[in-house]
């Protein structure tokens, strides 16, 4: 599973740097509007498939990292082998639900293909084009996912403590941790 | 159609698999495709798709990646940190010293972060040593981080109110500025409450900070200047004409990147280390709300909302009483569930209730941000609670909750001062926006 | 038992449209005499979104939708064919070119989206709101007017004016705080989203009717007899005629309210600047159909149906006397 990391991070990293690239268009169509009396005319639907590409390549990584919010109120006071099961039925319902999603996005992604569907809006984009980065995203977060539940069975075999550790609900200490390790890298001294 | 008998069984279930740990989102999702496959037929269930690119692709939505962005980058560029500095400086004095500089820096951090979670997070991870190193007792302290980093939603940019907005059609821009004054408010009567405590109980604080000379007090003032220009920037932008919500924010992000690139903090390694946090964190609360949505229109063409209206409409004469059961509603729930999951679960029920007792819906946004400020700092479920707690990694967590108490009395005074005097909320909207 | 039938109604913001379509499909059963159970919502209120509608047909998941013509062409541009802008720039013309056009209309929704048209009316003629200083058409060359289609940015364009895209719930921001100057709506619409706050001269330049419709799944539709099927065509030709009479008094009220005259009776009253039309400026509205708005609508339209203009001329081209080269 950790060498998933890599193809999901390298994902992130693309998803985040078109969103500055959204700012960027967005930024330039405020100054045209402004400054010439001018409109690119598609910046904030540009906007819409930013964000909906966001979904599935970022859902990758939260996966991995665990980002995907849960409540672990009864959960951490659970025997850890009713955990166990849980925190599979938890990876289980994740992959459900982002394998429909993105079966379901593929069959739309082809109603615009067929259709030759267009954007109602000035630029007048091709559906299927935006859509199909949509659909790649949701495909790898499902594959992401379906292979996280799969890994979380096994482990429900073979090793129950290791599921808890690595499909556990993220505990805060965890988060914390990972604040604090933020807060020295950018030379935390501070408060003195 | 189906009665709120039924909608409540649906209802429980989703707590249900949410306690037993299913991810908020998936637990939403499937609670939608039961109701769907059982009720509605497999045409309905199978509308998953084309309803989520819909939902994704309003442009409101598009505004929520982007303030997490401008958030991370300010965070990782280390402007938190100088602005608590420069604050600290001022306030040190007052009776309740660097108590009164964790409410004012959430203040400011609020500003900028459209969360109070992040808010929290750095607030206390600035404050918490210096305040132990001069001995301020440690309850006070935890109390006034978890309760002032709660301004982080109220006070504008707020990722909270985005959401209300794009699943209620109500304007963004009118439930920022309503957030300002209620936002300002809160924040005073917070001070107002240190202060008067550190007079009752004057051994709450530590030792005052030595003053710095007035030449360097004024020198490190300049620790504020990145989120004052990145709050002229954003709501500056929305004011004057420039930019929608959505707009100002991608204008926030340029202006985070400028800033962060004149401080020299600007990084192809920072850059990427706020992307992935982004992403993820986007991406988690996308996921919620493409669930939601789906949620709504499952239980929408099913009848719940409007069978839970009658229910309500059946119990509550007045908007008065109507505002007082959900304000009893949303405590007790909100001691239970986290604050995202707690909204896309209930707007889609609650909303149509709103509209039945004809309540203001921006004014109602800001009623219901301050009511998931509460539920943020109460004990079990109560995030800014437990972020404050792991940011100190010491000793019991009820000093926490025993020291953010108090402060959900005042933000109860808040609800009720806001029921009292609408205006609060909504004179600034209409002064702006007419 | 009852017939079932699931609708998606219109926008819940439209309340007299909304109240319309209640009454009506409330007394549905009543009316035709067919043990029909209805369950109908406001399409917001159940999170439909109006670009979706024809997909949502043809899948079953709704039986009857109120569907946003505009919208829905998304999916076949054909449909737009009903209510091109600048064609048809008073009722009586739109109801012209809608007659002509509802045979082939509903040929082509039976056959690719698996719905027949119920209804066909329009929500009343879209003019423009604006928060500047206008006394003719020529005006506007030069503002920035909110645009949602492409062939309302072309025919901006025609006009000098600049188009900017803007979501509807952004416009009356925009339009107060000059990121627009001009929106373009229905007298109702725009009067009851309160546009007249923020804007000072109205231009009663009519582009186009925004044409609306409720449509029925065909297997839905099936599963009445013949004389049932012609019991719900007389229940449905009803509401049309209500909602044509709406769009008629309805703007006409609102465009007096807005511009502070009287009679004012449904809507609220406000005090723009009317902008008188001259022949001139209709002249240059059907210039820069013919040339810009026309020639971009076939280019889309052919690409999906070689024969699109050319059933076009044959309907709505005749009706109005105008001719897609
Ligand atoms: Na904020
Ligand atoms: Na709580």
């Amino acid at each position: 599973m950790g060498l998933l990391r890599i193809p999901a991070r390298w994902a992130a990293l693309a998803a985040g740097w078109s969103l500055l690239g959204l700012s960027a268009l967005i930024g330039l169509e405020v100054a045209l509007r402004k400054v010439f009396n001018a409109s690119l005319q598609g910046a904030d639907e540009m906007g819409g498939y930013v964000v909906a590409c966001v979904v599935g390549f970022g859902g990758a990584l939260a996966t991995l990292d665990r980002a995907h919010t849960r409540i672990d109120l009864l959960l951490e006071r659970l025997p850890a082998g009713l955990r166990a099961g849980l925190n599979a039925a938890a990876a289980l319902s994740l992959a459900a639900m982002a394998g429909f999603l993105a079966l379901r996005g593929w069959a739309t992604m082809r109603e615009s293909v067929d259709y030759r569907s267009l954007s109602g809006t000035p630029l007048q984009t091709p559906l299927w084009a935006p859509q199909a980065v949509w659909v790649a995203g949701l495909a790898f977060f499902a594959s992401v996912a379906l292979a996280a539940a799969l890994h979380a069975l096994a482990l429900l075999a073979l090793d129950r403590g290791a599921l808890n550790r690595r499909y556990g609900a993220r505990t805060l200490s965890e988060e914390i941790a990972e604040e604090r390790a933020s807060l020295s890298d950018r030379g935390g001294d501070a408060g003195a | 159609m189906i009665g709120a008998t039924d909608a409540l069984i649906g209802f429980a279930l989703m707590l249900g698999m949410m306690f037993l740990g299913v991810p908020v989102a998936a637990a939403l999702f499937l609670v939608a495709a039961l109701g769907a496959a059982v009720w509605l037929g497999m045409p309905m269930l199978m509308a998953f798709g084309g309803n989520s690119w819909s939902v994704l692709n309003d442009f409101t939505l598009t505004s929520i990646p982007l303030f997490i962005l401008l958030g991370e980058i300010l965070l990782r560029s280390g402007m938190a940190d100088r602005m608590y500095e420069s604050l600290s400086d001022w306030v040190s004095r007052w009776p309740g010293g660097l108590l009164h500089t964790n409410v004012l820096a959430s203040g400011v951090f609020a500003a900028v972060s459209g969360s109070s979670v992040a808010t929290a997070a750095t607030i206390g991870s600035v404050a918490l040593p210096a305040m132990a190193s001069r001995g301020y007792a440690p309850r006070m302290a935890l109390g006034s981080i978890a309760a002032g980093a709660t301004l982080g939603i109220l006070i504008p940019p707020s990722i909270n109110m985005i959401i209300y907005g794009a699943m209620t059609n109500t304007s963004i821009g009118r439930l920022f500025l309503a957030g300002v004054a209620p936002g300002l408010l809160m924040m005073a009567l917070f001070l107002g409450w240190i202060a008067l405590a550190s007079r009752l109980n004057p051994e709450i604080c530590g030792v005052p900070a030595p003053t710095r000379p007035l030449g360097e007090r004024l020198r490190r003032l300049s620790g504020l200047a990145p989120p004052i220009v990145i709050f002229a920037v954003v709501m500056g932008g929305i004011y004057a004409g420039w930019a929608t919500p959505t707009e100002a924010a991608a204008l926030g992000v340029l202006a985070a990147v400028a800033l962060a690139a004149l401080a020299r903090r600007l990084s192809v390694t920072m850059l990427h280390q706020a992307f992935e946090a982004t992403v993820r964190l986007s991406a988690m609360i996308l996921l919620i709300l493409v669930a939601a949505q789906f949620l709504n229109f499952v239980i929408g063409v099913m009848g719940v909302p409007q069978a839970m209206t009658r229910l309500v409409a059946a119990m509550a004469g007045s908007p008065l009483e109507a505002l007082l059961l959900l304000t009893l509603f949303y405590l007790v729930i909100g001691c239970f569930l986290e604050t995202l999951s707690m909204m896309v679960a209930t707007i889609p029920v609650v909303f149509p209730i709103v509209v039945h007792f004809g309540i203001d819906p921006v004014w109602f946004g800001v009623f219901l941000v301050i009511l998931m400020e509460v539920a943020l700092i109460t004990p079990p479920i109560g995030m800014n609670l437990y972020v404050v707690q792991g940011v100190r990694g010491e000793g019991p967590i009820s000093d926490v909750i025993r020291g953010a108490a108090p402060f959900v009395l005042v933000m109860l005074a808040m609800v009720a001062l806001l029921i009292a005097l609408p205006q609060l909320a909504l004179w600034l909207p209409d002064r702006v926006f007419g | 038992d009852a017939v079932a039938l699931r609708v998606a109604g219109n926008f819940s913001q439209n309340q007299k449209h909304i109240a319309i379509e209640q009454a009506r499909f409330d007394g549905l059963a009543e009316a035709t005499g067919i043990d029909v159970a209805v369950n109908y919502n406001p399409m917001d209120v159940v999170g439909v979104k109006a670009p979706d509608a024809l997909r949502l047909l043809k899948s079953g998941a709704f039986d009857v939708m109120s569907v946003q013509i505009g919208m829905a062409s998304r999916d076949d541009p054909f449909f737009e064919g009903v209510d091109l802008i600048g064609v048809s720039t008073d009722l009586d013309a739109l109801r012209k070119a809608v007659d002509a056009y509802r045979g082939v209309f509903d040929a082509r929704l039976q056959e690719k989206f698996n719905a027949k048209v119920l209804t066909l009316w329009p929500f009343g003629p879209q003019m423009f709101y604006c928060n500047h200083e206008i006394a003719s058409l020529d005006d506007i060359a030069g503002l920035k007017v909110r645009s949602f289609t492409p062939s309302m940015s072309a025919l901006l364009e025609a006009f000098g004016a600049t188009p900017v895209t803007l979501q509807f719930s952004e416009v009356y921001p925009a339009l107060q705080k000059g990121v627009a100057s001009c929106g373009v709506t229905s007298p109702t619409s725009g009067n009851s989203g309160k546009w007249p706050e923020v804007t000072t001269h109205f231009l009663p330049l009519s582009v186009s009717g925004s044409v609306q419709g409720h449509f029925i799944n065909l297997d839905a539709w099936n599963r009445f007899d013949a004389a049932q099927k012609t019991a719900l065509e007389t229940a449905f030709k009803a509401m049309e005629d209500d909602l044509w009479a709406l769009a008629a008094a309805a703007n006409n009220d609102a465009i007096r309210c807005n511009t502070g005259q009287e009679p004012c009776e449904q809507h609220t009253k406000f005090d723009m600047t009317l902008v008188k039309l001259s022949p001139e400026d209709e002249a240059k509205l059907k210039a820069a159909t013919t040339g810009a708005v026309l020639p971009i609508w076939k280019e889309t339209c052919n690409a999906v149906s070689a024969d699109c203009t050319a059933t076009w001329n044959a309907t709505v081209g005749a009706a109005v006397g105008l001719k897609i080269e």
